[in-house]
């Protein structure tokens, strides 16, 4: 395994406010990652970093091989081609209807005819557990679950190799964010994809994470496998643990 | 991405009735286009095909999903399909390619309604609109009947607000109209009265369409572009963001707090910016006819004092009264009805602004005739 994503001494001011104080980590190919922090801790502003959208104020940010902050034109085709994004609330076009929302990615990246487009689309709902029956529906009709999964579905329709899920399963009822967790799961294992998941939820991280990190006010606490953290001696780690049981 | 497009290569050879078919490099989104456009390429002169994926470097779930299509084209046309030397790994998602194929079926339901059915649907929505409309009217009369018997009470703080954003700064554009229509009057009078030596007669054209009709109806409609419009945009993102369903909750009506406040403003501030384009626009035509017609200043003001009566002027705020009623209740209507997505918004910013417009035009001319029989 080889880390496809490296974050070094990583410094991020906004404002005049500190957002994160010297970060460090490394995320491997085909590993499930999780950044968990209680809130306001920067795990949000940390996304962004990864993805291009806001600069840090030192350090480097790296994903397969490629500064994000530096060689922005290369990484623009990374993040085009490689990364695919699940945000918060879904982030589906309101105009378009399910299915159009998920092609739309090869609808403008390449000349496929439009039938064949449609069936990836298709094929790529079914991966997210979407129910096919409901793929002219507008993100309006949609409840939260569902939205959660069309927008997996589109996160995924060009085959990235790392995949970013912010807080996928909040606003999900426990048995669908079981479900969620699971459709994770088989993707991982049948695509080998790269998973950085920004969670709350518990059972997550005990189902699917494999590596994770703590952050607590801008500061990185803990590191390591799911197992290793638990063990970490820290009050707000112990505290985290024991009331999500 | 252009590289994983040249690093995927296809070679073909033919043995008798059998066609072999090498795939090699990278079979991935970016370069399916590439087999589709090859395959459709081929003379389908052969009964069996062997897809030899030995040198397959990388298969995604788009190239799965690409070849095991062909497989069932080329299977429809009953040609039998091998495949050799693939990683176990791609054999798996290819299976997830076929199982879902299998579910597939794109059919896309498309309403196809007769030009009847359309009408019908208009009429039904026009009769819901107008009903909704009432009732929300209804709603604005029973706040302002508890608004006078005292039991609410008259937000001061929302009315100077609604006074300085959609009174005060639309100062500047409202006086520029004014000033453009005083233009607009004493350059195309001047030429017209001129022919007939009836110079001293600007003054009455441009003080009576001025302070009559151009004042009035110009400001409404910038007032009804300017201020409607926001307070759609503004009403119904609460809307779309369940903040009128907290205020509802709190018990706050919306109606009191969003609506009233906007009126009573409107009501003060739209009469005054006609008053404002009222002397602005008789100011600048009158400045103007002076270097046109040749006039001094001291007989148009003799002539504009007989010219425009108390009445003629009054009548211009009294519109302004009477428009600020559709301006509000409209716009504020259009907001409350946005529901689900932020295309709503977009359509009901459009109508409120549309219907405003058109139904202070509408008004004007009624309050024409009116004002004609009244001999006013």
């Amino acid at each position: 395994m080889s880390s496809i994503i490296e974050v070094k001494n990583l410094n991020t001011i906004l404002g005049d406010k500190k957002i994160h104080e010297n970060l460090n980590f490394f995320i491997n190919s085909g590993e499930i990652f999780a950044i968990i922090g209680g809130s306001g801790s920067g795990k949000t502003v940390l996304l962004r970093e990864l993805l291009g959208l806001i600069t840090p104020y030192s350090g480097t940010i790296k994903i397969l091989g490629v500064n994000a902050h530096r060689e922005k034109r290369r990484f623009k085709k990374i993040l085009e081609n490689d990364i695919g994004v699940l945000f918060q609330s879904g982030g589906l076009i309101s105009s378009l209807n399910v299915i159009q929302n998920v092609v739309l990615p090869i609808k403008e990246k390449t000349n496929l005819k439009i039938d064949i487009i449609n069936e990836l689309g298709l094929l790529k709902l079914k991966m997210a557990n979407f129910p096919l029956e409901s793929i002219f529906l507008y993100p309006s009709e949609l409840s939260g679950g569902m939205v959660k999964r069309a927008a997996l579905a589109r996160s995924l329709i060009m085959d990235p190799k790392i995949l970013f899920l912010d807080e996928p399963t909040s606003g999900l009822d426990p048995v669908s964010a079981n479900l969620f967790n699971e459709t994770i799961g088989k993707l991982r294992d049948l695509l080998n994809i790269t998973i950085v998941i920004i969670t709350h939820d518990l059972s997550t991280i005990n189902s699917i994470v494999d590596r994770m990190i703590v952050l607590l006010k801008g500061k990185m606490i803990a590191q390591g496998r799911v197992d290793e953290v638990k063990r970490t001696d820290h009050p707000w780690i112990k505290q985290y643990f024991q009331i999500n049981i | 991405m252009k590289e994983n497009v040249s690093n995927f290569t296809i070679d073909v050879s033919y043995k008798q009735s059998k066609c072999e078919i090498y795939l090699k490099g990278n079979l991935v989104i970016e370069s399916i286009q590439k087999l589709f456009d090859y395959f459709y390429k081929l003379k389908f002169n052969f009964n069996e095909v062997c897809f030899d994926c030995s040198n397959l470097s990388h298969l995604d779930i788009s190239g799965g999903f690409a070849l095991k299509r062909i497989f069932r084209e080329l299977e429809n046309k009953n040609i039998t399909v091998y495949i050799k030397n693939l990683d176990d790994k791609y054999k798996r998602i290819m299976d997830l390619a076929e199982a879902t194929l299998a579910e597939v079926n794109f059919t896309e339901k498309k309403d196809k309604n007769g030009i009847l059915y359309n009408i019908g649907s208009f009429v039904f929505k026009f009769k819901d609109d107008v009903i909704d409309f009432l009732s929300f009217f209804g709603e604005i009369v029973v706040t302002l009947f508890y608004l006078i018997i005292g039991k609410f009470r008259i937000r001061i703080n929302e009315i100077f607000y609604e006074l300085e954003n959609s009174g005060l700064y639309a100062i500047p554009i409202v006086s520029l109209v004014g000033l453009l229509s005083g233009i607009v009057l004493s350059y195309q009078g001047a030429a017209q009265l001129e022919k007939f030596g009836a110079n001293i007669f600007i003054v009455d054209l441009i003080s009576l369409s001025i302070a009559r009709e151009m004042a009035p109806l110009l400001t409404s409609i910038m007032v009804a572009g300017r201020s409607g419009s926001a307070y759609t945009a503004r009403i119904g993102s609460m809307m779309l963001n369940q903040e009128i369903d907290s205020l509802r909750i709190i018990g706050i009506s919306p109606t009191e707090l969003l609506v009233i406040p906007k009126l009573i403003a409107m009501f003060i501030s739209l009469p005054l910016l006609i008053f404002i384009a009222d002397i602005v626009g008789i100011g600048s035509g009158i400045y103007l006819s002076h270097f046109l017609l040749d006039l001094d200043f001291t007989t148009m003001l003799i002539r504009l004092k007989t010219s425009l009566s108390l009445t003629s002027f009054l009548i211009g705020l009294f519109k302004g009264f009477i428009f600020a009623i559709p301006i509000v209740l409209i716009s504020c209507y259009r907001g409350f009805s946005v529901r689900y997505n932020s295309d709503e918004l977009g359509i009901k910013t459009t109508m409120s602004v549309v219907n405003t417009i058109f139904v202070v035009i509408m008004i004007d001319a009624i309050l024409s005739i009116v004002f004609q029989k009244l001999g006013l």
